[in-house]
């Protein structure tokens, strides 16, 4: 009886019908969200999990049909396993690598604002950086005060479009971390002359959990072909 | 130098009397037989309605009046003003509350005696306390576990809304404050349809961010906020022995914390309640409410609302009253139930909502054998099932009143039973590191022991004065915290009962008010937590604080009067323990420096119906050097102005 009555006040949702419904996220839900050709051009949005610390996901542009594809970072010595032979940019949690490119903010918040305005004639191209603690590959260690870092490259222009602060260890850690997204559309200009735009739409998965690290990005390539 | 003090004083009075006489007959001072409110009924006390003055547990009023004239934006913003001990700071992004040495979780918030569903760190959303509907603010500080149940340890502070009123009211009225570009909207309506009463009050607040950034690198974002708060209430006379009460209210708050992502926050209650005077010596009130809060993310691109917390409760309750005069006593005794329901990102995949039924019962015997004594004892049983625990509190207190002076010594228990989150939790924080909760937990408990003074009375023809002043001792047991764990090989964070600490406190309260208009009240507060030798202590309290206000009312002419009332707050250095990462091992001391904040709030009231309100507030312009946990949310001098219009007494 008690049991019944606990069942039936605890069913008792008043606000339901507010809200959308949390999408499922069945084998991770990794996806390519929709994915256009017109013209040799190739446009669309994708939806990864790049929530592991010891992940780097994959993209290539180039082919057809964009291709992702995982590695994973041995805590040993740090080396990836089956890195891919093509690939133009890669994401670690937020932070991103390319594959010999260069990549500029620009100060446009849609990729067509960028394409109607055409080539930023201002703006600084960056390149990836080698550093001995270029990605954290273990926070387990955070409540212990110190985190574990993987040397690599990485590229700090296309990294910015979302800065996580978690304050500075020991003293000052902000918990929790303040994150401050950049919808800015990044322009990048691979090592063949090519350009893409790439903007971050979400860093949150789209399920009830909200989890950060999933990343769901808007592409188009190539753009300003001669 | 104290002397020369009130050699000042006597003389500002006197002077201001004579002024006083001297202006025309018609010009009728603010003043009447109870200036001080001392005969106001409250109900928190005992849960039946009694006067102030006669009550042997310390009750603090916070009148519609004293709200007007500090010219407060909030609730959080007169609780501070009013009570010395109370701190409100920021934490995680929202508000925490500090009282007495006390957390927020130890605080019991209830408006007109029910609980509120929903958390926000360490308590309710504290912005789900409008002001459109406060008659006053009941604060009864120390253990009330007796009367209420969990949680009424360090204090209850219940906030009564507007009575039904005899004739029809409707207000409207608007506040900018214009540092944060701060807006208030309210409005209620008041009327009689027969036998039936309808209250409607709305209230709506629009604040931009705040960002704060101290001398060195701290930096603490208050993020734009809007609120609304719609509430109805039905009250119907049925006979001259019932009278049934139906209430409803939604809430809606939404907070910017990002530019793709903003929080939301909705609140759905509801309840009815049967007041039924048997007879002339017995009383029986019937009630039932429910209360659902929900927090959602929505996401501003996507457009996509998605839900990922909602507490439900429903509360049941009986309250039976009987008087026995033969025997000088008032017989209470009550039953209460509540399902509490709790879906949270925080739970884990495959279990992401809890509920629990907890069952008190209760009685109460107050004992007045005479004008000068009145006794008050009290036990109540609580049961919780998610913890299968019950837990026995009980009281007892007594006052002996001797011409103006009067004496109260009080014993009370209390406890708080752990929450769902405390005993469920299995949430990736921040994606860092794992907090988990504990199903072994504990109750808290405590034992509070305090003893008052008071006196009250007049001073020649015109001032009427109070002086109360309290000293207290808690034993709080079983403190409920986070401590490290070593789970899955990785660190992470796991609720806890550690080490019992003692809080130590004394209140003292002057307040006087001269038949010319003058009025002023001074509090001061000290509180020290005791913890065992090598334990850190984690309760925030400043040791000394001291609100005061300077007030002075008069109603010039029928279309003309005014108040102007200078007020303020001191808060001592404190070097508090605070943990420099969650890991229970690392805690640091922090020296927080002293401040006070003064403002000076100037209250015009025009043709009977219209006030014009303006106010500075922080005139020093004070700024903390760093926007630390117990640093004071403010970025200097602000300005404010508003209007608010009866319209009602426009036509009458």
């Amino acid at each position: 009886m008690t049991v019944a009555l606990s069942g039936v006040l605890s069913g008792c949702d008043m606000m339901g019908g507010l809200y959308d419904d949390a999408e499922e996220t069945e084998n991770g839900g990794e996806r390519i969200e929709y994915h256009t050709v017109a013209d040799g051009v190739r446009s669309g949005q994708y939806y990864i999990d790049a929530t592991s610390y010891t992940q780097w996901i994959y993209i290539n542009l180039h082919a057809d049909q964009p291709s992702i594809c995982t590695t994973e970072i041995s805590m040993e010595d740090y080396c990836e396993t089956e890195k891919p032979d093509e690939w133009d940019f890669a994401l670690h949690r937020y932070d991103v690598k390319t594959n010999g490119a260069e990549v500029m903010m620009t100060p446009y918040h849609s990729i067509e604002a960028l394409l109607s305005a055409d080539m930023p004639s201002e703006g600084k191209w960056v390149r990836d950086e080698y550093s001995e603690e270029a990605i954290i590959v273990d926070m387990s260690h955070m409540l212990e005060l110190y985190l574990v870092y993987a040397p690599g490259y990485v590229n700090k222009e296309a990294s910015k479009w979302l800065d996580v602060n978690i304050g500075t260890l020991p003293d000052n850690l902000i918990m929790p971390p303040i994150y401050t997204m950049r919808d800015n559309v990044m322009l990048y200009r691979f090592a063949d002359g090519t350009y893409a735009a790439i903007q971050l739409v979400n860093y949150m998965s789209n399920d009830r959990y909200q989890a950060k690290g999933w990343m769901t990005v808007a592409y188009k390539y190539p753009v300003f072909a001669k | 130098m104290r002397r020369l003090y009130i050699y000042i004083l006597a003389a500002f009075l006197s002077a201001t009397t004579a002024k006083a006489e001297g202006e025309p007959s018609d010009s009728t001072a603010t003043w009447n037989s109870d200036p001080l409110g001392l005969q106001t009924v409250v109900v928190t006390a005992t849960r039946t309605p009694k006067p102030l003055k006669d009550i042997p547990i310390v009750t603090r009023v916070i009148t519609a009046e004293d709200i007007k004239k500090v010219d407060a934006t909030n609730v959080k913003d007169i609780l501070q003003q009013e009570l010395p001990g109370l701190e409100f700071t920021y934490s995680m992004g929202h508000q925490v509350l500090n009282m007495g040495g006390y957390d927020g979780n130890n605080i019991l918030f209830l408006i007109d005696g029910e609980r509120m569903a929903g958390e926000s760190v360490d308590n309710i959303d504290f912005s789900r306390l409008d002001m459109a509907s406060i008659e006053r603010i009941e604060i009864v500080k120390g253990a009330a576990s007796t009367l209420y149940g969990s949680a009424a340890m360090g204090g209850v502070i219940n906030i009564i809304t507007k009575s039904p009123s005899d004739k029809w009211t409707v207000n409207v009225n608007s506040r900018y404050e214009g540092a944060n570009k701060e807006w208030r909207h309210g409005a209620s309506a008041d009327f009689n349809v027969g036998k039936v009463n309808s209250l409607t009050t709305f209230q709506m607040t629009d604040a931009d961010s705040l960002s704060l950034r101290g001398e060195v690198s701290s930096l603490l974002t208050a993020y734009a906020n809007k609120t609304y708060n719609v509430k109805e209430r039905l009250t119907c006379d049925v006979s001259d022995v019932l009278r049934l009460t139906g209430r409803a209210g939604y809430f809606f708050r939404e907070r910017n914390s990002s530019t793709f992502s903003h929080e939301r926050y909705r609140d759905l209650n509801y309840g009815v309640r049967g007041n039924w005077a048997i007879n002339q010596q017995q009383d029986l009130e019937v009630a039932y409410s429910f209360d659902q809060y929900d927090k959602s993310d929505f996401a501003t691109l996507t457009k996509r609302d998605v839900r990922d917390y909602s507490n439900r409760q429903n509360i049941g309750r009986m309250l039976y009253n009987v008087q026995m005069s033969e025997w000088h006593s008032l017989l209470t005794a009550g039953v209460d139930f509540m399902n509490d329901y709790l879906m949270s990102y925080q739970f884990s995949d495959n279990e992401n909502s809890h509920s629990q039924n907890s069952y008190d019962a209760f009685v109460q015997w107050n004992y007045t054998p005479d004008e000068h004594l009145a006794v008050i004892g009290g036990l109540r049983y609580d049961y919780f099932s998610a913890a299968a625990e019950g837990m026995p509190t009980w009281k007892v207190a007594g006052m002996y009143t001797a011409g103006s002076n009067s004496f109260r010594l009080s014993y009370a228990s209390g406890f708080r039973a752990p929450s769902l989150k405390e005993l469920y939790m299995n949430f990736y924080m921040g994606g860092l590191f794992m907090i988990y909760g504990n199903e072994n937990l504990r109750c808290e408990t405590n034992h509070n022991f305090s003893f008052t003074w008071s006196n009250d009375g007049t001073m020649g023809d015109h001032l009427h004065y109070c002086l109360t002043a309290t000293g207290y001792y808690n034993i709080f047991n079983n403190y409920i915290t986070t401590a490290t764990v070593l789970r899955n090989e990785a660190y992470g964070q796991m609720y806890t009962n550690v080490a019992n600490q003692k809080i130590v406190g004394a209140d003292a309260n002057v307040q006087v008010r001269h038949s010319n208009g003058i009025g002023a009240k001074v509090s001061y507060a000290f509180v020290k937590n005791i913890v065992e030798k090598g334990q850190p202590d984690l309760t925030s309290s400043r040791p000394h604080s001291l609100t005061w206000r300077v007030d002075y009312d008069r109603q010039f002419c029928d279309n003309y009067g005014l108040n102007v009332a200078l007020s303020g707050r001191f808060l001592s250095a404190g070097t508090l323990t605070e943990y420099t990462t969650n890991l229970l091992a690392q805690s640091a001391e922090r020296h927080y420096d002293a401040y006070s904040l003064w403002k000076l709030a100037l209250s015009q009231r025009f043709a009977k119906g219209i006030t014009l309100n303006c106010a500075l507030d922080n005139l020093f312009n004070y700024k903390p050097k760093n926007y630390y946990a117990n640093s004071p949310v403010t970025i200097g001098l602000t300005a404010s102005v508003g209007m608010s219009v009866d319209i009602d007494k426009l036509f009458k």
